[in-house]
This record gives structure tokens, sequence and C-alpha cells, in this order.
């Protein structure tokens, strides 16, 4: 039994401080998110206030006008202490709110300090430092002109006091203490005060828990206050750098628990003490008196175990159980209190969510006015809750004196809610001239009971607002957007500081809805407007694109043209060349003929005298003879007259070895070495050489005559064959004989074609190389290509001006081919450079050309997916021409696109 | 009478005993696979799951957790190392890579990872005639697959080998093979999905997909995972755009860590027991480009003194609200091969206007020249606030004796005036895709990339030095000796000044403080891998 006793003892005090202790956590935390939440606010508001355009004025100029600027926006600022610097961080100007002037002395800022060294490198930061025996709060924001330039700082400053702790706990409902010092060894800043109503000063250090608390954790303890048993939770409070500057701690009241706990502790000890001694035998006697009131005990628990807190204890025995019932129904209070405290914070957490929800998803400003009217009045109890707006006109500028009402919501006597817009609106109307005045001292108005009010007593009254009421501006960004006020009836209880501070959140996120809700009506009437010119523009610029259409249709045709007509000056050229090529050897042909002519009517005639000579058999042989040698004679070079002499010599003695008389062989000599007959024609020849020298003459023209002939035909084959060649390159280079289309073709007979046709223009002075690679076939346009290598070669050709070299080398290269074409002129001037490949541009002489050539050249090795690009100095100018393969080409296509898609890296 | 109560009380003891104990059952905490989940809460929800046709952030963290590439990033770097691929060699030429496949690796389904798999996965996004060839993210220019024009073929050598080919030698093609778009998808899910594959994402990676619906995704650790297997056993993303409700959700315990919290909240945060703030870099760099055809900026001199006259100090905390560091030339800090010393010109307006005003005695710069200034109205990534920063060095310049004009459009039409080299200097960015300085170096200076009409190289510097450097270090094997070429480079690009190098944009996580080992990648991930379980 007695370990019956430890154990259920041990269980149930330990259930008890684990709910306490579980509600201090909680009331830590929160009260610790509420000091953020204020901290917060001091950056927020330092932001705000050095981006005003008077104070940035003011520190322009100085003197009254700025203390004027920091008195005006400072208004409604949270801090206790406002400093301004200029740009070399000396405090030009300072302001103690009127909240403030009970706060500590001496709480500034120097120029020296941190907060104003950070602002001048224009930081924004909030900091929670230590300042004597108390904890600071400070913001410091950099106050910047339209150009950027830092003009000054701004530094406000907050006391964590005994008056801070006390907004706190307005919010909390818990008390609330704040020690400088992560060891806890500053003043004590409290909420908590005396017997006689004055605030405590004195706190004994928690020293066995600092060493926790100093590194960052949470702790607890339980201590007496004035007789009073408190539950404390301690947390530290760090500053930007992680280092614990402080210490927060909540203080919760004990005593309900501690009773509870007595109760249950007496409870449990002489129940075990009695078990131990009478046996259960005796209960059995007993039952039907303690049965009952057990029962009824023990069914409540069991309820209140379930969450029915409405369970009521009816146990009217003055003893124990009675007691113990008693205990039980004070537990189920308790429970209950805190039941209802939670649920109305979840029901102001809920609103203030809803509300935050309506800023979010804001659509139409009624919607959100009505939304945020409805969360206050049920949040709040409200008998009555109306909102009126700033009036607000199209450019934006607002009269703070005109306000509209927005949105409200009242109640019946009978606490229903007047459904009727226009009723509502009636009954809240008299309120409107307290809401203007509320708007224009930019202040908030909490009045206990309206009955006394000075000046709107007779207002409220109308509106049926016979007890307390609040009226509290919407601000935003430092302007007036609106007034919410709100009542209550006279049975009703007065607003709190909690009501108060729960109205200012509403004010807070309302103003945000409706300012929201203004924005997105205005972008809506923008957006229309702008829909409008659209529509306008769109209209205009279709007719534009009409004109452009038709322009750009004339440029293509022009261009078109142009195109044709600088092929047409290539063709010209290209004209001139092939009839200076065809010339010459139809010169020669002409030449020929007119001695081959006279020739073969000299040998006719020769034929007779040859019969007379030698006979028809002689002469037959003869011809035979000298038929067959011709050919072979007229390929023979003409030898140089040294060696011909040389050559008539030996002639001379080899007729005088085979009888030739010398005479003879003396005339026949000369004209045969001319021939260069060789030994074995002289001796063929040699019968037929026995007459005189006139006839051995005769025999010898004969052969020179047939010799001619032949050299004739030669002559004019060759002249035939070349003007062949002539008319075929530019058959070829013409493509007269073949479709347009893209083939794959070799590209040096292309070159070969073209270098065929401006043969004349490459003068003799220059030297064209070539450096052919074994390429493979691509697919090209022939004859367009043709174009490209005749551009190339004859600016190549002209820059050259007679004299120098022209290298054509072709490569492999990049799934593909290149084609260079360099020649050893004066190289290309840088500003032409840039220039070369832009249509119409040129540097040759009025009339040389349209200038067209390297435009086209461009032109068409882009059609063919390739690349012209050009590099030049003085000696070497290099123009290389690359064209794609078949596999390059097929990539090329299919990545045409890519400019048009946003780079992944720079989007 | 007396030992009635007596027995009333002990009764009433056990009543007690009885509901302390219910009530301690009741509230007990219980589950330990809550502390092994961790909850994320982001700006927005994934758009697709498909690694070939992701292009927005919330979709590649996801896709990061559930493929795997053939190499990954080592934590926390830059640098390459070995994934799914064990081991791999690069042929004599440069074109020819081998990688030997991790043997034994299944991916989510079961479907074992081999070669077959890693050729799939390539050829569904190389070939537009490949059955499973994504019609909405069709051909190369799509995303980030500009990355992979180079390959040639890829090609299974053997059951666990694949070899890939790529046009030439190019080194930076190891950093690209660790980029998420190449993560290994299994095949037999994408048969079986189709379209559909990108809501049933299969992988190899330490994470495998559960569920996704309303803005919630759910990814189940995976039991098999072949390398360090992860602490937490579930992550869960949960979209939630309004950046308050977001910080809210975090400080009420609904969600473990927090992306995108307003800078006007940092603070807080910092100063919050239960939150910390990690900040990251993110791998970008903001910058002016000085357009080195146009005067005044064809004079280097011009461009170096313009470096000297613009203060970052305003720019960081006023336009980025203290999230970045000055940058001091192009390579953020955290890539490998990075030179602190590029561009040496601390802030010094006297000297700047000095300099300035003796070239204009010499008749480099014209006084009547107004420089046009383009500058973006659309906030990026790296740029939030892009019209503050521009009038800070606009003031900054006319303090320094320089006319400048604002020309201010959005960014696509921004964008392509640059690529035409309309403006005199210009506002631009630039985010690091692979991790290689190839990515920052080649792309942004190279005269290969200078091209009017499509130019990255928006300075339009043309340095035959330059070129020759990096190309030489795209050609490079080993590290060392492409990061000793980047620093010579990143030294010559300091020298010929083409940029005001701006800063390098940070990035902030929020995670409840009991959250252990919350690493952020390089690429500004948080490494889901290391974080450890409550």
């Amino acid at each position: 039994m007695i370990v019956a006793y430890w154990v259920g003892a041990s269980v149930v005090l330990r259930g008890l401080e684990r709910g306490l202790r579980a509600e201090t956590e909680k009331q830590l935390s929160v009260g610790l998110n509420l000091l953020l939440r204020d901290i917060e606010r001091l950056g927020h508001e330092a932001t705000q206030l050095s981006s005003r355009a008077s104070l940035v004025n003011g520190l322009a100029v100085g003197g009254e006008k700025l203390t004027e600027a920091l008195r005006t926006e400072s208004r409604h600022l949270h801090a206790a202490l406002i400093q301004v610097t200029d740009a070399n961080g000396e405090i030009v100007a300072r302001r103690n709110t009127s909240s403030g002037q009970e706060r500590i002395v001496g709480m500034g800022v120097t120029s020296a300090s941190l907060a104003v060294q950070a602002g001048l490198t224009y930081e924004r930061r909030v900091t929670v430092e230590r300042l004597g025996e108390s904890l600071m709060v400070r913001a410091t924001a950099p106050v910047v002109d339209d150009n950027f330039r830092l003009v000054g700082v701004v530094v406000l400053t907050v006391p964590l006091d005994g008056l801070f702790a006390d907004q706190i706990k307005a919010s909390l409902g818990t008390d609330v203490l704040i020690i400088a010092g992560g060891d806890a060894s500053g003043e004590p800043m409290m909420s908590l005060l005396d017997d006689r109503g004055a605030r405590l000063s004195i706190w004994d250090r928690p020293v066995g828990l600092v060493s926790e608390i100093s590194q960052g954790h949470r702790a607890f303890e339980n201590r007496s206050v004035l007789g009073q048993p408190y539950a404390l939770g301690y947390a530290p409070i760090s500053d930007l750098d992680g280092q614990v500057a402080g210490v927060f701690a909540v203080a919760l009241d004990r005593a309900p628990v501690l009773e509870a706990r007595e109760n249950a502790t007496r409870s449990l000890a002489l129940g075990a003490a009695g078990a131990f001694v009478f046996a259960l035998g005796l209960a059995g006697l007993l039952s039907r008196r303690i049965a009952r009131p057990l029962q009824t005990l023990h069914h409540s628990a069991i309820a209140i175990a379930q969450g029915d807190l409405e369970q009521k204890i009816s146990v009217a025995e003055g003893d124990e159980i009675g007691d113990l019932a008693r205990a039980f129904s004070h537990m189920t209070a308790a429970l209950k209190e805190n039941q209802r405290r939670l649920a109305a914070r979840m029901r102001e957490i809920v609103a203030l969510h809803d509300a935050g929800r309506a800023v979010s998803s804001v659509i139409e400003t009624d919607q959100v006015l009505r939304k945020v009217v409805d969360s206050v009045a049920r949040v709040l109890h409200l008998r009555v809750c109306a909102l009126w707006l700033v009036d607000q006109n199209d450019e934006g500028t607002t009269d703070p004196t005109r306000l509209l009402l927005g949105a409200a919501r009242a109640k019946r006597s009978d606490m229903r809610t007047i459904g009727s817009k226009d009723a509502v609106a009636e009954l809240v109307g008299p309120l409107r001239s307290l809401a203007e005045d509320v708007a224009a001292s930019r202040g908030s108005l909490r009045f206990e009971d309206m009955r006394e009010h000075p000046k709107h007593a007779k207002a409220a009254l109308l509106a049926t607002i016979d007890g307390s009421l609040i009226a509290s501006v919407l601000e935003r960004k430092g302007s007036v957007v609106g007034v919410i006020v709100v009542g209550r009836g006279a049975q009703a209880r007065a607003f709190s500081d909690a009501d108060e501070n729960l109205l200012s959140t509403f004010a807070d996120q309302a103003a945000t809805a409706i300012e929201n809700a203004n924005l997105y009506a205005r972008v809506r009437r923008f957006n229309e407007e702008l829909e409008a010119k659209v529509h306008l523009r769109t209209i205009e610029l279709q007719a534009i694109n009409d004109e452009l259409g038709k322009t750009i249709t004339e440029l293509k045709e022009t261009q078109a043209q142009l195109t044709l007509s600088e092929r047409l000056a290539g063709l010209g050229q290209l004209v001139a060349g092939v009839a200076h090529e065809i010339n010459s050897p139809s010169a020669a042909i002409r030449g020929t003929a007119d001695t081959l002519a006279d020739t073969v009517g000299r040998l006719s005639t020769r034929q007779t005298r040859l019969l007379e000579m030698l006979g028809p058999k002689g002469a037959h042989d003869l011809v035979e003879f000298i038929s067959s040698v011709a050919p072979g004679l007229s390929d023979m070079r003409r030898e140089a007259p040294v060696k011909v002499r040389r050559a008539s010599r030996q002639i001379i003695s080899s007729l005088s070895e085979r009888s030739v008389m010398a005479p003879t062989a003396s005339a026949v000599a000369m004209p045969l070495a001319e021939l260069s007959a060789d030994e074995e024609l002289v001796a063929h020849l040699s019968p037929y050489l026995g007459g005189d020298a006139e006839d051995g003459r005769f025999v010898v023209d004969t052969l020179k005559d047939y010799v001619s002939v032949h050299r004739s035909t030669r002559t004019i084959q060759d002249a035939i064959r070349r003007i062949q060649r002539i008319v075929g390159s530019l058959k070829s280079y013409s493509h007269l004989d073949q479709e347009a289309a893209r083939a794959e073709a070799d590209v040096h007979e292309g070159i070969e074609n073209t270098l065929v046709i401006l043969e004349y223009q490459l003068s003799r002075g220059i030297v064209v190389n070539r450096n052919y690679a074994a390429l493979p076939s691509v697919p090209i346009y022939v004859d367009e290509l043709n174009q490209v290598w005749t551009n190339l070669i004859h600016n190549a050709a002209q820059a050259l001006g007679g004299h120098g070299q022209i290298d054509i080398e072709t490569l492999v290269r990049n799934d593909g081919i290149a084609v260079r074409i360099i020649d050893n002129g004066p190289g290309i001037p840088d500003n032409v450079m840039k220039r070369i490949f832009e249509p119409f541009f040129t540097t040759k002489a009025k009339g040389e050309g349209t200038g067209l050539g390297l435009g086209i050249v461009r032109q068409i090795v882009k059609k063919h997916d390739g690349d012209v690009s050009c590099e030049s100095k003085p000696g070497r100018t290099c123009f290389e021409v690359w064209l794609p393969g078949v596999a390059a080409l097929g990539k090329k296509r299919s990545s045409r696109s890519q400019d048009s898609v946003p780079d992944p890296g720079a989007a | 009478m007396y030992t009635a109560m007596v027995i009333g009380r002990l009764f009433s003891g056990l009543a007690w005993l009885l509901l302390v104990c219910c009530a301690a059952c009741g509230t007990k905490r219980s589950s330990e696979s809550e502390s092994a989940t961790l909850i994320v809460g982001r700006a927005a929800d994934a758009i697709g799951l498909d690694p070939a046709r992701v292009t927005d952030n919330e979709s590649v963290e996801i896709c990061a957790q559930v493929y795997e590439p053939l190499l990954r990033y080592r934590s926390g770097t830059t640098e390459v190392e070995a994934g799914l691929a064990v081991s791999w060699t690069v042929s004599e030429d440069g074109r020819q890579w081998d990688f030997a496949l991790r043997e034994g690796v299944r991916f989510h389904d079961g479907t074992p990872l081999d070669a077959e798999a890693v050729v799939f996965s390539f050829q569904r996004q190389l070939d537009v005639n490949h059955p499973y060839h994504l019609a909405d993210s069709s051909g190369l220019d799509f995303g980030w697959r500009a990355n992979y024009k180079n390959i040639d073929s890829v090609e299974a050598t053997g059951s666990h080998s694949v070899r890939i080919t790529i046009d030439r030698k190019f080194a930076p093609f190891e950093a690209n093979l660790a980029m998420f778009p190449v993560g290994i998808v299994s095949p037999s899910a994408v048969k079986e999905w189709g379209e559909e594959f990108y809501r049933h994402p299969v992988g190899t990676g330490p994470f495998a997909f559960s569920e996704w619906s309303e803005g919630r995704i759910v990814l189940e650790r995976n039991p098999q995972y072949w390398g360090e297997m992860p602490k937490l056993k579930r992550l869960i993303f949960k979209a939630i755009p309004d950046a308050r409700q977001r910080l809210v959700a975090l400080e009420s315990g609904a969600v473990d860590v927090a992306y995108s919290i307003l800078p006007d909240e940092q603070q807080f945060v910092t100063l919050h027991p239960a939150l910390t703030l990690y900040r990251a870099p993110a791998n970008n760099v903001s910058y002016v480009a000085l357009n080195t055809e146009h005067p005044p900026f064809d004079d280097v001199r011009v461009r170096q003194a313009v470096n000297r006259a613009i203060n970052r100090e305003p720019v960081v905390k006023l336009a980025y609200q203290g999230m970045a560091i000055p940058a001091a030339g192009p390579l953020p800090p955290t890539q490998w091969g990075y030179f602190p010393k590029s561009f040496n010109y601390p802030y010094d307006p006297a000297r700047a206007r000095a300099e300035l005003e003796s070239l204009l005695v010499e008749g480099v710069i014209d006084p009547e020249h107004e420089i046009a200034f383009y500058v973006p109205t659309t906030p990026r990534p790296y740029l939030p606030d892009p019209g503050m920063v521009a009038r800070i060095i606009k003031s900054n310049l006319e303090e320094v004796g320089l006319n400048v004009r604002l020309i201010e459009q959005e960014f696509s039409g921004h964008l392509e005036d640059l690529r035409r080299g309309k403006h005199d200097m210009s506002l631009m960015g630039w985010v690091g895709d692979n991790g290689d300085p190839d990515n920052y170096l080649f792309v942004l200076f190279d005269k290969d990339n200078a091209t009017l009409g499509r130019a990255r190289n928006l300075s339009f510097l043309k340095d035959a030095e330059l070129h020759s450097l990096l190309l030489e270090a795209q050609q490079g094997r080993e590290r060392a000796g492409r990061s000793k070429i980047y620093k010579r480079a990143q030294a010559r690009i300091g020298a010929l000044a083409p940029w005001i190098p701006l800063v390098h944009s940070e990035i902030a996580v929020v995670a409840r403080s009991d959250i252990q080992g919350i690493v952020i990648s390089a690429s500004a991930q948080v490494l889901f891998e290391k974080v450890e379980p409550r």
C-alpha cells in the first residue's frame, strides 16, 4: 500500500508539474516571439523613417527644418529615442518620444557607436545590446538621397525596461521579466507589482540556472515572490552574432496548482494509511454509503478525462470525499478557465489568420472590408464595429478629413445582428465626426464609458454605444488610410489593453488589405485602359505592318534586281574575257588557214613536176614516204640556229657518203636541218636527190610544204580545242545545262573553271599556286559558288595590280571543307575591313563595280550554311570560305532556332 | 465513519491515479518516424520531374534526389567525382570517353542499371527520332541541353560500359556529365508511363518518389541506395507561396526548413532562438559589361578608371539588402579555379576622376558623348533590383564626370539589344551551369562568343592571348594544370577590364535550430543526405 501511495503520489505530482511546465514553456515561446516582433518592428520603423523625403531634405538644410521634419515624421514611432546623424556620423538631431520620457537617461548612441558606424556603411540592422544595467534594442538605417549618396543615419532606441515588459504582458497575459547580461547580472526589469502596486525591482539571480541560459538553453524554476508561488521559465535573448545578451523570463502563478497538489497528496496519504489498517471487509459494510459518491466521482473523473469540463460533482458530504470533490471542481474550473483562454487565443489567431488570408487573396475592396469588420466584431464581442476609409482620388492623393464608410456591423440590444446594410449605415452614421477627429489627430481613442465623453457622447449613444469604445487609425506607409471604431454596450466589459492591442493588429492587417485591394482596383482599371490602348495600337500597327509588308516586298524586288545587275556586271566582265580568249585562237586559225591555202595550192603544182622528175613509180614512192614522215616532223621543235647549222654540216657529210653531189647536198642540207631531219630520214631521202641542186631543193621543199600543212592543221585543231574548252567552261560555269539544285560536287572543278575564265585577267605578272587537299564532295549550288570564286579571285587579282601571287588552298575542316584564297597584296585597311561584307560597299572607282561583290559572296555562302571570313595584313590577305559537309549540315539545321531560346544560364 | 472516509480517500486516490495515468498516456509523444521526416517549405511547387524536361528550381531540387548522373559533384563543391560510373577514361585525342558503370545498382522500380539504360537516357534526349523523345522539349536547344550538343554518339560497349564520343577535345565535358539533366532514368518506367513519366519519376538516387498532390511531394529513403545512406526516412516538399506564411509555418514547426525568406525578416530569424539562418553563395555574378568596341570604352584606361569609380557598398547593402558579397572578378569564390586578384581596382573616386580628366584632355573621351547604359527592368535571381543598382552606378559615374543615360526595358528586349552590341555599357548577370570555370570565362570573355547577334561576350572583348589560354584550358586534362591556366586567364581579364564586376548574390535558407547537419551545396541547394533526424 505504501508503495502504491508513493507511485500514485509521484505520478499525480509529476502530471501536475508537467502540465504547468508545458504551460510555462508555451508562454515563454509566445512571449519571446512577441519580443522579437517588437524588435523587428523597430527595424521597419527605422527603414521607414530613413526613407522620408522631408528627413532627407531636412538633413540637407539642417537646423530648424531638420528638427521639424523629425518631429513630424516620428510622431507614430514606438522608439523611445530617435537620433539622426549627418554623413560623417555626427549626431545632428535627436528626439525623445512621449512614451520614453520616464525611461533610462543616457541611452543614446554617440558617433563612435557600432550602430552609427554600421549605418555609415549603408547597413540596416537591429541589435540588442547591453548598456549599463539594462538592455537596449537599436535599429539603424542609412539615409540616402535620390542618387543613393549617403546623407546621414537614423538610430532608433527602445530600452527593454519595465514599460516594455508591461506591453508584452498586455499581449501575453503573464508576468514578464527582462534581465541584461547572459549571466543575468543586470538590473531586472519586470511587469510584476508589489503589494502597494509599485513596480517590483528586486530579484535574486537564478544562480543555478545561469550557466545553462548563457549557453543558449532554456531553464525553469519555481520560486516564491512576495509570498506568492511562481513557476518561471527563462530563455536567452541573443544578439545578431549569436551571443547571449540577456535573459527573458515569464512568471506563472503556481497557487492553483499547489492547492490541487496539496489536496491530492492528502487524499493519497490518508487513503494509503487507512487502507493499511482496515481490511477491505469493512468496505463491504459501508459500501452503500461510500459507493455512490465514489461512483459519481469516478464517472466524473472519467468524463473529465474525456474532456467534458461541464461535469459537476455534487457530493454533499463534508468529509474527505467532499473535499476531494471540491478539489475536483476546482481543477475542472481551472481547466475550463485555461480552455476558455486557449479558445479565445485560438479565435484571435484564427481571426488574424483569416484577415491575413483576406490580405493575401485580395480581390475586392468591399469583400476585404466586410471580412475585417466581421472578424473584429466576432473576436472582440462588439455591439458596433464600423470602418471608414479615407477618400482617395485617382491620382492617389488623399484628404484625411474626408471619410467614406467602408463596412460596418452592428447588433440590436438583444444582441442579434442587424442584417440590413442601410440600417447599419444609418446607425453608425453619427460616429463619422468622431472618426474624422481621430483621423485628423492620427491618434487612437479609447474611452471606458462613452456616456461621459465630453464631445461625442451623443453620437455614441445614437449609435447604441453606451459602454466603452475604441477608435483606431489604419495606417499604411505612414499615411492614414482609414479609421476603425468599435464599441460595446454598457453591460459588456470595458475594453482592455489586450483588446486594444488586438484591434491595432487588425488595423494593421486591414490597412495592408485595403491598400492591396486599392492597388488591385487601380491595376485593373489601368489594365482595362491599357487593353483599350493596345487594341487601338494594334489596329494602327496592323496598318503600319501592311505598309511595311509592301515596303519589304518592294525592297526584295529591288534587291533581286540589284543582285541580277551585279550578276550581269559579272557576266559582262566574263563576256569580255571570253571574247578575248576566243579572239586569239580564231586569229590563229585565220592566219594559218591563209598559209594553208597557199601551201595546198603549191603542192598540187609540185605533183606534175615530181612526175616529170621521177617517173610515176618514183613520184609515188616519194610522196608516200613524205606523207609518212611529215606528221612526225610537224611535231618537232624548231632548233636554235647554231644547232641547225651543225646539223646541216652533218647532213652534208651524210649525203656525200651516199654519193649525192656536193652542190645538191649543200642546197638541201639547211632546209632539212631546219626540219630536224635525222640520219634515217636523210638515208631514205637520198635516192631522190640524184639530180642537180634545183631538183634536190624541189624535193625537200615538197617535204617542207607537207610538214607545213600538218603544222597548220595542228594549229587549227589546237585553236578549236581551245575555243571548245572556253565554251565548255562557260557552260559549266553558268550551269546553263543543269537545274539549280544543291548537289554533291567537286569544289576543285568549279575553281578550275573559274581560273580558266579569268585567265586573261590574271596577267602574266600573277602566279597562281594551287595547294589542293583531297576533298570529299560536298552539297553545293555549283553555279552560285562559281560566282564566289570569281569574285574572290577577281578581287585578289585587282588587289595585286598586275604583279604578285595568289595561293588557292583547300582543306578538310570541321565536318566540312574550307577554301582559302590568299594574295600577297598590300592588305585591306582596318576601316575598310569592318565594312567589306556590306552590300554596296566598294573601294573601286565609280563604274568599276556596284560594290555587291563580297555582299553576294556572303549571301551565297550563307545559303550554303557556311561561313566566310577575312584576315588581312600587308602582304597577306586571306579570304576563307567554309562549307559544311553532309554531316555538319544535318547538325546545323537542327540547331537553327538556337538564338530564339533564352539561355538557361542567363535566364 | 472515519473508516469510511479513509476508505473513500483510498479510492479517490486510486481514481486520481487512474486519471493521471490516462492523461499521461494520452499526451505521450510517440512515433519515431516523425523525427526522421524533414518537411521543406518552398515558394512554388515543382512543374515536372523528368530530368530531360525540367527548367525550374523546384523541379530540379526533387530530380537531384531521385536521379543520379554518371558523375556527380563532390558534396558541397564544384569538383566532379564518380557517380553511377565508378571510373572513366578519356582517349588521347580527348574525344572518346569510356565509363565503367557501378555494378549491382537498381532503379527504384527494380530495373537493373546497365549500359542500355544509360544509352536510353541519353538517346531519348539527343535523338529526335527516338521513340521516347519528348515533343515538348525537342531539340538540342531545350533548357540545358545545349551543353550536350557536342556529343557525337553514346553507345554501349559492354553490359556495364558506355562510350560517349564528342566532337573535339573539351575538358569541361566532365562537369557537364555531373549535371542533373543527364540523370539516368529507368527505361522501363519511361516506357510504362510515356508522356506521364514526369509525374512518376524513377531513378537510382538516395530518395525514391512516393507521392505528389496539391503542392506536396513526398520522397522516401531508397533502402537499396548504393552510396551513403541518408539518415532521413522521408522528405516532404510543400509549396507555400506567401513568404510570411512560410515563416509562420516554420515558427510553428509545420515545416522544418524554408526557402526564400524575405530579406526584411532575416534579422528576426537571426534573433529567433528556435530558428537558424544559413546563407550560401548562389553561384552567380552580376556585372556591368563595357562595350570594348564603342568609345570611350574602347580604351582600356577608361575601363580601368570606371572600375575604380563604383562603390559596391550601397549596391550590396541597399539593392541586395546585404544578401551578396562584392565581386572582384567573374568567378564566385566557391568556384574552383577562383583567382582573388582578378580585378584589382579598389574604390577610389578621386583617382578615377583624375584619370578620366586626363583622358578627356587627351581626347580619348568625348565630353559631349552620353554613355548609353542598358538596364533590364525585370528582376533576376542575381539582380533583385536592377533599377536601383543602375541608379547607384549612374550616380557613381556622374560623380567622376561621365554623362550616363539609362535605357531601361524588359529582359528579353534587353538581352536582344545587348547581343547586337547596341550598348555602350549594360547591366547583366550570369548563373554558373556546370561548375566549371570554362562556363564563366570562355562563355563570357572569349572572342568566339562575341559574334554580333548571338554574343554572350557582351563586352565584345577579342583578345588573342586570352583566346589561346581559354582553348588551352579546354583541352587540359588535369584540374591543377587547368586551374593554373584559368588563373592566368583571370589575371588577363582583370588587366583588360572589360567589365565592372558587381556582386555575387547569396541565398538564405532558414531551418529550425533542432535540425542538425544542414549543408548547402555549391549550386545553392540543401544536401538532404547530410541532414540528421531529430
